[in-house]
């Protein structure tokens, strides 16, 4: 069998195999999607509210929300939006017991985590969804525009 | 040990190694082609829908031409396919390189939660190219290899 032939085949069975997983498989994803938006269409997807950077400063700044960072508690630790109480996802099962009780009841909730590609929040506020939490905001820009923000607003 | 014996060592040898780096990446980006997408769009080099047929793909193109280096008469397509995309990698990782993107590799990990893209990854790519080269011509005058 030629070089070519060889090639073609190996291509076709991927081809094949690849187009069938997904279609069958619990883990398939759209044939094609905005990436760079996927967070956040997923959690309005979810029911969660999506907010920006100011909503988020404003919210912050006046305690109009209860600002849970869902990232690791070194991360926590090393720096995080003011305000904010450390609930890591990695440990959820131990963290959410803990922090459901602080919740206000009619007070949202903010979750965040490290910036536009991490899925703690995600995961965070759909979880808190379930909890029977209502009123669940997302800041998916994460601590990372937060930060940028920060500097920003110093010069 | 005569000179087609030590080629035909080498071959599966090289055949078994490659099969083995390539199953070990393509099977958990399979498993999870939403992550590996997340890794793929974090380079910044293609729009949206190359990134989700990549996603889909990709791993399987892995794992495929992983499976077929192993049967001695398709060998030599499927070092064929594994240096191409050892090629689209190590393309890939140079221009991230170049645009100081601090990003993880992707290349093992479906989680990204590698260390950052770096000359090591250069280096691993050439030594697998080079490793790939050798499948290739090792198995080129081997009989099974039709």
């Amino acid at each position: 069998m030629s070089i070519a032939k060889q090639i073609i085949l190996i291509l076709a069975a991927a081809l094949c195999l690849g187009s069938v997983a997904n279609v069958l498989s619990p883990y398939r994803i759209p044939w094609s999607q905005d990436w760079s938006n996927r967070i956040a269409d997923a959690a309005r997807a979810a029911g969660l509210t999506v907010v920006d950077v100011h909503e988020t400063k404003r919210r912050a700044d006046d305690g109009s929300a209860m600002i849970l960072d869902a990232r690791p508690l070194t991360q926590y630790g090393e720096g995080h939006i003011p305000g904010a109480f450390s609930c890591p996802v990695e440990t959820l099962e131990q963290s959410l017991p803990e922090t459901l009780p602080m919740l206000i009841p009619d007070l949202p909730v903010l979750v965040y985590c490290t910036g536009k590609e991490c899925d703690e929040s995600m995961t965070l506020g759909t979880r808190l969804l379930s909890e029977g939490i209502t009123n669940v905001l997302i800041f998916v820009g994460g601590y990372a525009e937060w930060q940028t923000a920060s500097a920003e607003a110093a010069q | 040990m005569n000179a087609t014996t030590v080629k035909r060592v080498m071959s599966w040898g090289g055949a078994l190694a490659l099969a083995a780096v390539f199953l070990f990446a393509g099977v958990p980006k399979m498993l999870d082609p939403t992550l590996f997408g997340q890794s793929i769009h974090r380079y910044e080099m293609l729009p949206g829908w190359a990134v989700s047929l990549m996603a889909i793909y990709m791993p399987w193109l892995e794992c495929c031409a992983a499976i077929f280096l192993l049967v001695p008469r398709y060998r030599r397509g499927a070092s064929i396919l594994i240096a191409s995309m050892l090629v689209l990698f190590l393309a890939a990782t140079t221009n991230a390189l170049l645009r100081d993107l601090d990003i993880s590799c992707g290349c093992f990990s479906r989680s990204g939660d590698e260390e950052s893209i770096g000359g090591i990854h250069i280096v691993r790519n050439l030594a697998l190219l080079a490793l790939t080269s050798a499948v290739f011509w090792t198995s080129r005058r081997t009989p099974a290899s039709g």
